[in-house]
C-alpha cells in the first residue's frame, strides 16, 4: 500500500515537471507578446483559461513560461552548485594531503557567505540578468552541497560492504559503480531535492527584489512583482505565481524515487 | 507517514480562499475624534531638505511644510503673493525688486528673519566663496531661474532688495518657487554641511526626526505667523515602496492620505465612502529621449520610426489607466504659444516597418531602454510603461532591451549621457513654456554630467528663439516664436513627448482643507481633521 | 559546571584558548578574503561612482574629489584603508545621499537584527514545541502539523506568503499594521534603537504595544523557515534509535512525561538544533531582506539593495562586509553555542568543521 503511494507521488511530480517545462516551447499563445491589450485585466475565458495580465498578455502563457523558468533557472543553479561541489569532494578526498586540508578550508569560509552577500556582490559588477541570478545561487549554495556531499561518500565509503568489495579485489570504477554508486544514489537525490527548492526560493526571492533585470523576463517571482500592482483588482495575478511555485517544489518534496 | 504532507496544500488553500471569502471589505471603525497626527505616505523618501539643493517631489513635498518664501503662490493655483515678504515692488525698468518683510516671524531655531537673516538663502546659492555653498551640492536651480539675479543689497533690517542684470519677466513665479524657500543661517551655524538634513524654516510644522526610508516627523509650530495655524499635533510623511502596500495601509486605516498611486486603484477608492480623492491636470509630460551622443540615435529616421510606432494611446489607457493625456507637444497645451491640436506625431506601422526593414544597422544590435523603478506623477509605473513600448516597437522590426535602474542612478544616467533611449519626464516648476522648452531644448542644458536636455540636443537656432522668446515680453509675439521653435522640435524629434499624468491625492474623508497645488506640490499646512460624518 | 573541577580545569582551558584563537584565525582569514573579495568587485565595477554622483561634469574635479575620496592611490594602499577604515568604523559618506554611511547602518541594523532575532526565535520555539509536544503527550494528529509546518518552509516562498499574510491579517481583518517599524503618530523609542528594548527602558507601555503589533506579521512571516529547518532535523533526531531507548529507560523510572521531553530530551537535541540554525544564517538573512521588503521594514536589506544598484561605493564595501562579519558571528556563536550543549560535538571539536 505504502508503495503504490509513494508512486503515484513521484509520477505526479515527474508528470509536473514535464508539463511546466514544456512551458519553454509550448505555450497557448507566445508570453511575452502584448496582444490582448483591449482586454487587460479580462477573466478567464476559453481561449485564456487564466484571463489576461495587465499589459494584454495571456495570463496562462506567462505563468507556464514563468514556471519553465523558473524550474530550468534553479535546475542551472543546482547543477553548479553540484558539480563545483563533487568537483571539490574528488580534490578533497583523491588529491593530496595539503589540497584537502585547503579545500576544508576554504569551505569553512565559504559558508560565511550568504546567497544575497554573494548575488550582491555579483550584481555590483554584472548587469542584473537571469544568468547572474543563476551563478550567486549556484555559487552560494556550493559550501552546504560540498558537506553534505562529503558526508555522504565518507559515510559510504566508510561503510562495510564497500570495505568488504575492495577486499574482493574491485578497484577503481567497479568499486564506484557497484558498489558505492547505489548506496550514495539516495542520499544524492534527496540533497538534490533539497537543493532545487533552496535554489528555486532564493532565485525566485532574488528576482521578486528587481535583481532579474528585465521587469517582463517570465520567472515566478518577477511575474509576482510585477503584477503586484494589480493585487486588489485582479488578485489571481499575484496569487497564482506563488501558489505554482509553492505547487513545483511540494511536489518535488514528496517524491521518494530513492527508497 | 510522509504522505500526511499532503495536509499541507488544503492548508495553502484554505489561507488563500479565506482571504478572498472574508473580502477586502474591511468595515474598519472610523474614529470620529481627531487624530493628533496626520499621517501621509508616498513612494520615495526625500534626497535632502535643503531648498537649495534638490530636484525630486519627494523633498519638495517635505520642505512644503516646513519652509517658506519671500513670495508664495496663492493656495490651489499658480497666482503669486506676498508671503514672508509683505509687500514688493518692481522698479520701472524691472531691475530692481524690493521686499518689505514681515515683522516678527521667527525661524524654528528662534533667529529671528530680518533682511539680513534672509539673505543667506541668496547669498550661499550664487557666491562659491560662501561656506555654505557646499561642494557637493550643484545649485543648479540657481542658474536657471535666478541666474539674472546680480546683486542682494540689505536695504534696512527690514527690507531687501534684488539688483537684476536684465529684466526677467518670470522672476517672481521663480521667488515662489522651492528653491528660494528661506533657510535659517542660525541652522548652517548649528548643523554645517549636515544642514541638508537639519531643515530649519518657518513654515506651519517643523523638524523633530528624520527616519530614513521610513518616515521623516514634524510637529506643529506653536509660534507660526500665519493663518490658519497648522491642524495637526504632528504631521508625519512616510515612505512605502510598494504601491499596494500604500495602498493597503490606506484601507487598513493607518495613513491618512496617499499620492503615487496606481489609477487603475481608483475605482475602488472612488466608491468606499471612507477616502476623497482629488485629481487635476499636471504640468508635467513623460517622455522618451535619444541620446544624440550616440551614434546611433543621430539617425533621424530610427527616432521618425520609434516615433511612429510607439502607440501612446494605449500608454495612456493601459500604464496610465486613463489618469492622464497623450502628450502631443513637450509642453501641456495649457502653456503660452502650446497649440491643442493633435501634435504633429502621427502613429503609421506600416511607415515604421518599411524604414525598420530599410535599415538593418538599427536592429544589429538591440537599442537600450532605460526606465526606472519608482513611481512619478507622468510615469505612476515606469516599467510598465517601458515594457509597453518595447512591444511597440518589436512589433515594427526593432529589438529592444530594457535596462531598470533605481530612479537616482537613472537620473544620473541620463544627465550624463550613458544611454541610447531614456524613459524620464518634468514636472514644471513655473507656469512658463520656457520651463519645459529651455529645460529639454536648449543647449546650455545640454552640459553632461547635468544635463535636463538628455538628447543633448544642440541647435544654435533653436537657442536663438529659445532666448528670443524670453526677452520678448508681448504673449502673441512669443507665442509666434515657439511655435518655431516646435516645428524644430517636429522636424528634429530629440524626443518623443509619452503621456501627461495627472495629479491624484487619496485622502480620509475628515481630511479637509487641502488643495492640489497646479506644480504637483503638496501644502499641508491649513489641512485640518473635520470630525463627525462629512457625508451628512 | 566543569570549571568547578580543579584537576580538568588548566588542561581544559588550555584547550579552550588554542580552540578561541583558531577561531579568531578563521575569523580573520575570512575577513581578509572578503574584504578583498567586495575590493575587486567594486574594481571591477563598470561604472566610475564619482562621476554617477557629481552632477558637475568637469573631468578636473571629477579627479579633485577621486583625489580627496582617495580613490587614484595604488590599489594595495586603496585596499589596506579600506580594510583600516573599516575596523575604524570611519565608513566615510554614501555618495548618493550624502549622509555618513556608519550612521545609516546604526539606524538600519538595529531594526534587522531586531526582526532576525525574534524571527528565529519564534521560529525555533515553535520547531522544537510542536514536536515535543507531538512527541511527549503521543497524540500523532499534532504530528501533521509538524510535517506540514516542516514542508511549508521550504515549499512556499517568503514574498508570496507575506503578502497573503498582509491581505488577510491587515487589510481584511485589519487586526496588525500593514508593515512599518512603528506608528509615527506617537513619539518613537529612542535610544539602543532596538524598539522593544528601548520602550521597556522607558517604561513605555504603549509604544511597546505598538512595537509588538508591528513586528507580529514580519516575525511570523521570517519564523517559518527556521521553524521548518528545526521541525524537520528535530524530527529526525527523535526518530533515531537512541532516543526511543532512552525514553523507555526514564518512562521505567517512572519520569512524567513532561520531565522526559521537557528537560532530558529537550536537552539531549538542543545542541543539534542551534547547530543547524547556524548553518541556515546565511539563508535567514535572504529572507530577512525579503520580509523587509515585503513589510517596508527599515532594515539593513533594502539599504544594501539600493546601494548596491545605485553604486554608492562606501555603502557596497562596508556594508557588504559588515554582513559577512555579521553572518560569520552568528555562524561562530551558534557554533560555541552548540559546542556547550552538545558533549559530543565537545568532544571532538575537529570534526565540526567541513
Amino acid at each position: 500500500m505504502p508503495d503504490r503511494k509513494i508512486r503515484i507521488g513521484d509520477a505526479w511530480a515527474l508528470l509536473l515537471f514535464l508539463l511546466v517545462l514544456a512551458g519553454l516551447f509550448v505555450t497557448p499563445h507566445d508570453p511575452m507578446s502584448q496582444a490582448f491589450r483591449d482586454s487587460a485585466l479580462e477573466g478567464p475565458s476559453l481561449s485564456h483559461w487564466l484571463g489576461i495580465d495587465g499589459l494584454g498578455r495571456d495570463f496562462a502563457s506567462r505563468l507556464w513560461m514563468g514556471g519553465a523558468n523558473t524550474v530550468s533557472l534553479a535546475a542551472a543553479a543546482l547543477g553548479i552548485s553540484l558539480l563545483l561541489s563533487s568537483a571539490l569532494v574528488a580534490v578533497e578526498q583523491g588529491g593530496p594531503g595539503w589540497l584537502g586540508r585547503l579545500v576544508r578550508m576554504g569551505i569553512g569560509l565559504w559558508v560565511a557567505f550568504p546567497v544575497i552577500f554573494i548575488g550582491l556582490l555579483l550584481l555590483v559588477f554584472l548587469k542584473p540578468s537571469p544568468g547572474a541570478l543563476v551563478l550567486a545561487v549556484g555559487l552560494g549554495n556550493t559550501a552546504f552541497a560540498f558537506r553534505q556531499l562529503r558526508v555522504y561518500w565518507m559515510n559510504v565509503r566508510g561503510a562495510l560492504y564497500v570495505r568488504s568489495s575492495e577486499v574482493l579485489g574491485s578497484r577503481g570504477w567497479q568499486l564506484f559503480r557497484w558498489a558505492i554508486w547505489p548506496n550514495l544514489r539516495p542520499d544524492l537525490f534527496a540533497l538534490c531535492r533539497l537543493l532545487f527548492a533552496i535554489s528555486a526560493l532564493e532565485l525566485s526571492g532574488l528576482a521578486f527584489l528587481g535583481l532579474i533585470g528585465d521587469p517582463d523576463f517570465a520567472e515566478l517571482g518577477s511575474i509576482l512583482k510585477q503584477n503586484q500592482a494589480f493585487l486588489y483588482q485582479a488578485p489571481s495575478l499575484v496569487i497564482l505565481p506563488g501558489l505554482l511555485l509553492s505547487l513545483i517544489l511540494l511536489s518535488a518534496h514528496l517524491t521518494r524515487f530513492h527508497r | 507517514m510522509r504522505n500526511l504532507k499532503r495536509f499541507l496544500l488544503p492548508g495553502i488553500l484554505g489561507l488563500v480562499l479565506g482571504t478572498f471569502l472574508t473580502g477586502c471589505g474591511k468595515g474598519g471603525d472610523t474614529a470620529n475624534e481627531a487624530p493628533s497626527a496626520f499621517i501621509f505616505a508616498r513612494g520615495a523618501d526625500a534626497q535632502k531638505l535643503d531648498p537649495a539643493d534638490v530636484d525630486d517631489g519627494e523633498s519638495v513635498n517635505t520642505m512644503a511644510q516646513m519652509f517658506e518664501g519671500l513670495l508664495g503662490f496663492v493656495p490651489g493655483t499658480l497666482e503669486v503673493e506676498p508671503r514672508l515678504a509683505e509687500s514688493y515692488s518692481i522698479s520701472p525698468d524691472g531691475l530692481s525688486y524690493t521686499f518689505r518683510l514681515r515683522e516678527g516671524v521667527r525661524f524654528h531655531d528662534g533667529t529671528p528673519l530680518t533682511a539680513e537673516t534672509a539673505r543667506f538663502t541668496f547669498d550661499r546659492q550664487m557666491d562659491p566663496e560662501h561656506p555654505a555653498h557646499f561642494p557637493d551640492a550643484s545649485f543648479q536651480y540657481w542658474q536657471n531661474l535666478y541666474g539674472d539675479v546680480e546683486r542682494v543689497e540689505v536695504v534696512d533690517p527690514m527690507t531687501l532688495r534684488l539688483h537684476l542684470s536684465r529684466p526677467n519677466a518670470g522672476l517672481l513665479s521663480a521667488l515662489a518657487s522651492f528653491p528660494a524657500w528661506l533657510v535659517s543661517p542660525g541652522g548652517f551655524d548649528q548643523h554645517g554641511t549636515q544642514m541638508p538634513f537639519n531643515p530649519v524654516g518657518t513654515g506651519p510644522y517643523r523638524f523633530v526626526e528624520w527616519r530614513p526610508n521610513e518616515a521623516i516627523i514634524m510637529e506643529r509650530n506653536p509660534d507660526y505667523w500665519g493663518t490658519p495655524k497648522p491642524g495637526f499635533e504632528r504631521l508625519v510623511i512616510r515612505s512605502i515602496p510598494l504601491n499596494t502596500s500604500r495602498l493597503s495601509e490606506l484601507v487598513a486605516g493607518h495613513i491618512h492620505g496617499l499620492d503615487g498611486i496606481q489609477p487603475s486603484e481608483l475605482t475602488d477608492l472612488l466608491e468606499d465612502p471612507r477616502f476623497a480623492v482629488q485629481s487635476a491636470p499636471g504640468m508635467n509630460v513623460g517622455y522618451l529621449a535619444f541620446n544624440l551622443l550616440n551614434e546611433r540615435m543621430q539617425d533621424p529616421d530610427l527616432r521618425r520610426a520609434v516615433a511612429m510606432a510607439i502607440d501612446r494611446e494605449n500608454l495612456v489607457a493601459l500604464a496610465l489607466d486613463s489618469y492622464g493625456e497623450v502628450a502631443n507637444y513637450p509642453a501641456p497645451p495649457s502653456f503660452l504659444g502650446i497649440p491643442e491640436d493633435g501634435g504633429p506625431i502621427r502613429r503609421d506601422v506600416e511607415a515604421a516597418k518599411s524604414l525598420v526593414a530599410a535599415h538593418p544597422e538599427w536592429t544589429a544590435e538591440p537599442i537600450t531602454l532605460g526606465t526606472f523603478g519608482q513611481p512619478r506623477m507622468y510615469f505612476p509605473d515606469p516599467q510598465r510603461i517601458a515594457s509597453l513600448i518595447r512591444n511597440d516597437l518589436e512589433a515594427v522590426g526593432f529589438k529592444v532591451e530594457i535596462i531598470n535602474r533605481e530612479f537616482k542612478s537613472h537620473l544620473h544616467v541620463t544627465r550624463r549621457g550613458d544611454f541610447e533611449m531614456a524613459l524620464l519626464g518634468w514636472m514644471a516648476d513655473t507656469p512658463d513654456p520656457d520651463n519645459f522648452l529651455s529645460t529639454f531644448f536648449h543647449s546650455k542644458a545640454a552640459v553632461p554630467g547635468s544635463a535636463t536636455n538628455i538628447s543633448f540636443y544642440r541647435n544654435p537656432e533653436m537657442d536663438q528663439y529659445l532666448d528670443a522668446a524670453l526677452a520678448v515680453a508681448e504673449p502673441a509675439a512669443r507665442e509666434q516664436i515657439y511655435a518655431r521653435a516646435l516645428e524644430l522640435w517636429a522636424r528634429d524629434l530629440p524626443l518623443i513627448p509619452l503621456v501627461q499624468g495627472k495629479q491624484i491625492t487619496v485622502l480620509d474623508k475628515h481630511v479637509q482643507g487641502y488643495l492640489l497645488s497646479p506644480t504637483g506640490n503638496h501644502f499641508f499646512g491649513p489641512v485640518y481633521w473635520e470630525a463627525g460624518d462629512p457625508e451628512e | 559546571m566543569d570549571e568547578e573541577n580543579p584537576e580538568l580545569a588548566p588542561n581544559l582551558r588550555r584547550q579552550r584558548l588554542l580552540l578561541l584563537l583558531a577561531e579568531l584565525r578563521r575569523f580573520a582569514v575570512i575577513f581578509l578574503i572578503a574584504s578583498f573579495g567586495i575590493f575587486l568587485a567594486l574594481e571591477a565595477m563598470p561604472e566610475d561612482p564619482v562621476s554617477l554622483r557629481v552632477k558637475n561634469p568637469d573631468p578636473a574635479r571629477i579627479m579633485e574629489i577621486r583625489e580627496s575620496l582617495g580613490l587614484n592611490d595604488p590599489w594595495l594602499v586603496r585596499y589596506v584603508r579600506g580594510v583600516g577604515d573599516f575596523v575604524t568604523l570611519d565608513w566615510g559618506q554614501s555618495l548618493i545621499s550624502g549622509r555618513p554611511v556608519r550612521e545609516e547602518v546604526a539606524r538600519f541594523l538595529p531594526a534587522t537584527i531586531e526582526l532576525s532575532v525574534l524571527g528565529v526565535l519564534f521560529g525555533t520555539t515553535l520547531g522544537i514545541s510542536m514536536v515535543l509536544m507531538a512527541h511527549a503527550t503521543g497524540w500523532r494528529f499534532l504530528l501533521q502539523p509538524v510535517r506540514g509546518l516542516a514542508a511549508l518552509g521550504l515549499t512556499v516562498p517568503i514574498f508570496w506568503i507575506g503578502l497573503l499574510f498582509i491581505l488577510f491579517f491587515s487589510v481584511s481583518l485589519g487586526l496588525l499594521p500593514v508593515g512599518g517599524r512603528f506608528d509615527f503618530a506617537h513619539p518613537s523609542p529612542t535610544g539602543t534603537g532596538f524598539f522593544l528594548l528601548d520602550s521597556i527602558l522607558a517604561g513605555n507601555p504603549e509604544a511597546f504595544w505598538i512595537t509588538v503589533r508591528h513586528l507580529a506579521l514580519p516575525v511570523l512571516t521570517l519564523g517559518l523557515y527556521p521553524a521548518a529547518v528545526v521541525a524537520g532535523t528535530l524530527e529526525a533526531r527523535l526518530g533515531e534509535s537512541y532516543i526511543q531507548r532512552l525514553v523507555t529507560a526514564l518512562k521505567a523510572r517512572g519520569f512524567s512525561s513532561l520531565r522526559i521531553w521537557g528537560r532530558h530530551i529537550l536537552r539531549l537535541v538542543s545542541g543539534p538544533v542551534v547547530t543547524v540554525i547556524g548553518t541556515q544564517a546565511g539563508a535567514l538573512l535572504g529572507g530577512a531582506v525579503l520580509t523587509e521588503t515585503v513589510y517596508s521594514w527599515p532594515g539593513m536589506g533594502r539599504f544594501l539593495v539600493d546601494g548596491v544598484l545605485n553604486r554608492d561605493l562606501f555603502v557596497i564595501q562596508h556594508g557588504l562586509l559588515l554582513v559577512v562579519v555579521m553572518a560569520l558571528l552568528a555562524i561562530t556563536g551558534f557554533d560555541y553555542l552548540a559546542r556547550q550543549l552538545d558533549h559530543q560535538l565537545s568532544i571532538k571539536p575537529e570534526d565540526s568543521d567541513a
